[in-house]
């Protein structure tokens, strides 16, 4: 039963953000903005944390199984893969050095000022 | 026969993952990788169309859906304990997003990717299910974006440390701030692994890029592609 509860505040949180979307005729992944009206309702208290974790934490803790399906579709795309590989291993890796080296930099400038303050 | 496509992902997953915890403990052997490898390969073999195998496991795609509402939960958690100082963290953020999109963006552009590519490309730094939905939104490839993200993470946990070492980026919140927005809950895992502080700012970096790609990243786009059409 607490499970059902719980997955109801899910998938109407689902609903809302899913008539939002049609009402504003507005393109934007249901689901992140679903996430959204979640957390505000989480934040004006309108449902409690605890209703939202019975089956919230079972559906995290299997999270990635259910990606599992979607990265398969990899395969309707080989050719696609193996004419551009050196151009998607590039640009990657790139962009994943990039983001560790500025945001490691901006971070450091930004918190060791902090902590410097706060001793 | 449905059935057998239906059981094949949570076989794959919870056998590779019992695997990863007992015997093949390294980063490299990522359980998810290997379980879509793995079906690749038996639906290659057994000459079975993906559209077959998506029908069959369209619950998936359901619990995908909610498990992405479910993130509100340590989304929720995260915002309490970043209440001081929100803005340099969700700088931090639109700095990540920014760079892990803008630079795979305009190296994939740069050396000739067509439009769908480079959207594909885009989302790398961001969470796989976050980077599926907005893949998809932007009429890129989201499975190629899911797996593009999944690697990312892996290269992350394995040589990400060593490199903001490099850097000489010492200070530890700054390691996880960059580990969870240059490489996910991958890379998250691994700073839970090594410091438990670590893992705390790399889970703050996760989950506000898990907002902010979603928002930031049509936007970016919409620039990018202007510049590189006119």
């Amino acid at each position: 039963m607490k499970y059902i509860f719980s997955l109801i505040i899910l998938l109407s949180a689902l609903g809302i953000a899913h008539g939002l979307l049609f009402l504003l005729d507005f393109k934007f992944p249901p689901a992140v903005l679903a996430m959204g009206v979640l957390l505000l309702a989480l934040k004006l208290n309108i449902v409690s944390l605890k209703k939202c974790e019975v089956a919230g934490n079972l559906l995290l803790k299997y999270f990635p199984l259910f990606f599992i399906p979607a990265g398969v579709g990899i395969i309707q795309h080989l050719d696609l893969i193996k004419e551009n590989l050196f151009l998607i291993i590039f640009s990657v890796l790139a962009a994943t050095i990039g983001t560790l080296f500025i945001v490691g930099k901006v971070a450091s400038l930004l918190f060791a000022s902090n902590d410097k303050e706060q001793s | 026969m449905s059935l057998l496509l239906i059981v094949l992902s949570p076989i794959c997953f919870f056998v590779f993952k019992w695997l990863q915890t007992h015997y093949l403990k390294h980063s490299l052997c990522n359980p998810i990788l290997l379980s879509i490898s793995l079906i690749s390969l038996v639906l290659i073999w057994g000459d079975i169309s993906y559209a077959q195998f998506a029908e069959v496991n369209t619950p998936f795609f359901w619990l995908l859906d909610l498990a992405i509402v479910a993130l509100a939960i340590p989304l929720y958690k995260e915002s309490r304990t970043i209440k001081k100082a929100t803005w340099r963290y969700i700088l931090c953020s639109v700095i990540g997003v920014a760079s892990s999109s803008i630079i795979a963006m305009l190296t994939a552009y740069s050396l000739g990717a067509s439009e769908q590519l480079v959207v594909s490309l885009a989302p790398n730094a961001v969470t796989t299910p976050i980077a599926i939905e907005v893949s998809e939104q932007l009429a890129g490839i989201s499975a190629l974006s899911a797996v593009v993200v999944i690697c990312v993470g892996i290269f992350g946990a394995v040589i990400g440390l060593p490199l903001l070492r490099f850097f000489g980026v010492k200070h530890v919140p700054s390691q996880g701030l960059a580990l969870g927005a240059a490489c996910h809950a991958v890379g998250t895992a691994r700073a839970i692994e090594v410091d438990e502080r670590m893992g705390a700012f790399a889970s703050v970096s996760l989950v506000l890029s898990a907002i902010l790609t979603p928002l930031l990243l049509p936007v970016i786009y919409t620039l990018l592609s202007l510049i590189f059409t006119t």
